[in-house]
């Protein structure tokens, strides 16, 4: 008999076969629901798109910036999977018509209250170990946005209101309100 | 804390090398001078602030009060109070709270492992050191749960390595619970 109860380990197989308009992530084999997204998420992040995009697109980028729902293979393995708030990928190889097959080149979170330890913790070691180069963690609540730059080992918290710096992006900052 | 990375590159090399650096580097520094080691690479640190003083004390104080008065087991420790993290003598830190509930990691010296909970007070020159190094080291360490305390922003990190589910970002007002004690909060603007 198992001393230790264990926690059943997902792939995602099961993330396909959930009922249409339930949305997961996986970790390591643990899933984790998400519940449907606010109006201030939304706005923030469908703001955060068009500047990010609108930059791209004025320098002529190749980089590809994506918003969520957009599937997240993170390791390349069957027991992770994250649906990013905002995705931007640089090298187009990883992508394909499911969603990025590795690491995108930065990752926004924008917290919920529920998806506080997550995006706090479990992704910003997930991320950093599987190759992101940058993560940026937007909290509507507190008006915060706390910025890791992992090449460059950076971490800087912002304040609603202020000039964020885009570390993958010399000279391009952005304001979140 | 406030720190200034000393770095010695072996000229004639192709590709230039740190020193690394052990405990007994640590223990021949001259008096009053102190430093943390990970990974070999040592971080020099200089007189605290006053508010940073002012809240280890406050901190120290309610743990200590909470474990008293629970019958607790755990003890807690303000810096200077030495932490070899992994037990390896390439892994050195002082950090600013520790409490250690396990007291047979506990020696003359200091504590040989991880800690159970550890608290930083941030200064500008820390940041790097607390949000970045320290937070990925402390949790591959072993460290239950790990508090950056910012009184620049007035914003407290909790990570609770061990269930996730504490782990948030808190500011000086909100009441702030401690994840390995039952009932035990902080309310950081009652302590300043």
């Amino acid at each position: 008999m198992d001393a230790v109860k264990k926690e059943e380990i997902y792939t995602i197989d099961d993330i396909y076969a959930l009922p249409d308009g339930e949305r997961a992530e996986l970790i390591e084999g643990k899933i984790y629901y998400m519940a449907p997204p606010s109006w201030t998420h939304q706005r923030i992040s469908s703001k955060l798109h068009q500047v990010i995009a609108n930059y791209i697109d004025n320098n002529h980028g190749k980089c590809e910036v994506l918003a969520a729902p957009f599937a997240v293979f993170l390791n390349n393995d069957d027991i992770n999977y994250v649906e990013p708030d905002i995705s931007v990928i640089c090298d187009r190889s990883k992508l394909d018509e499911k969603g990025c097959h590795g690491a995108p080149d930065w990752v926004i979170e924008i917290v919920s209250q529920s998806s506080k330890p997550r995006d706090y913790m479990t992704k910003l070691f997930k991320y950093r170990t599987a190759g992101v180069r940058e993560y940026w963690i937007v909290d509507p609540e507190k008006l915060m946005v706390s910025v890791y730059g992992f090449e460059k080992d950076v971490v800087e918290q912002y304040n609603f209101g202020e000039d964020v710096p885009v570390g993958i992006y010399e000279g391009f900052s952005i304001r979140v309100e | 804390m406030q720190y200034s990375i000393m770095k010695k590159g072996v000229n004639g090399m192709a590709l230039q090398r740190e020193k690394i650096y052990t405990i007994d580097d640590i223990y021949a520094l001259p008096d009053g001078q102190r430093a943390e080691l990970i990974d070999g690479c040592i971080y020099n640190m200089a007189p605290p602030v006053r508010i940073h003083q002012k809240l280890i004390t406050e901190l120290v104080s309610a743990l200590h009060q909470h474990i008293r008065n629970s019958s607790g087991e755990c003890e807690v420790y303000p810096a200077p109070f030495a932490v070899f993290l992994n037990a390896d003598d390439k892994n050195y830190v002082e950090p600013d709270i520790s409490v250690i509930c396990d007291k047979r990691k506990l020696t003359d010296k200091g504590c040989a492992g991880a800690p159970d909970l550890i608290m930083e007070v941030v200064s500008p020159a820390t940041q790097h050191m607390d949000y970045g190094i320290k937070l990925f080291k402390y949790r591959t360490a072993g460290v239950r749960e790990y508090w950056i305390i910012n009184p620049a922003t007035c914003i407290v990190n909790v990570y609770d390595f061990e269930n996730e589910a504490g782990t948030s970002q808190y500011s000086f007002n909100d009441e702030v619970f401690v994840c390995i004690f039952n009932g035990l909060s902080i309310r950081f603007s009652e302590l300043l």
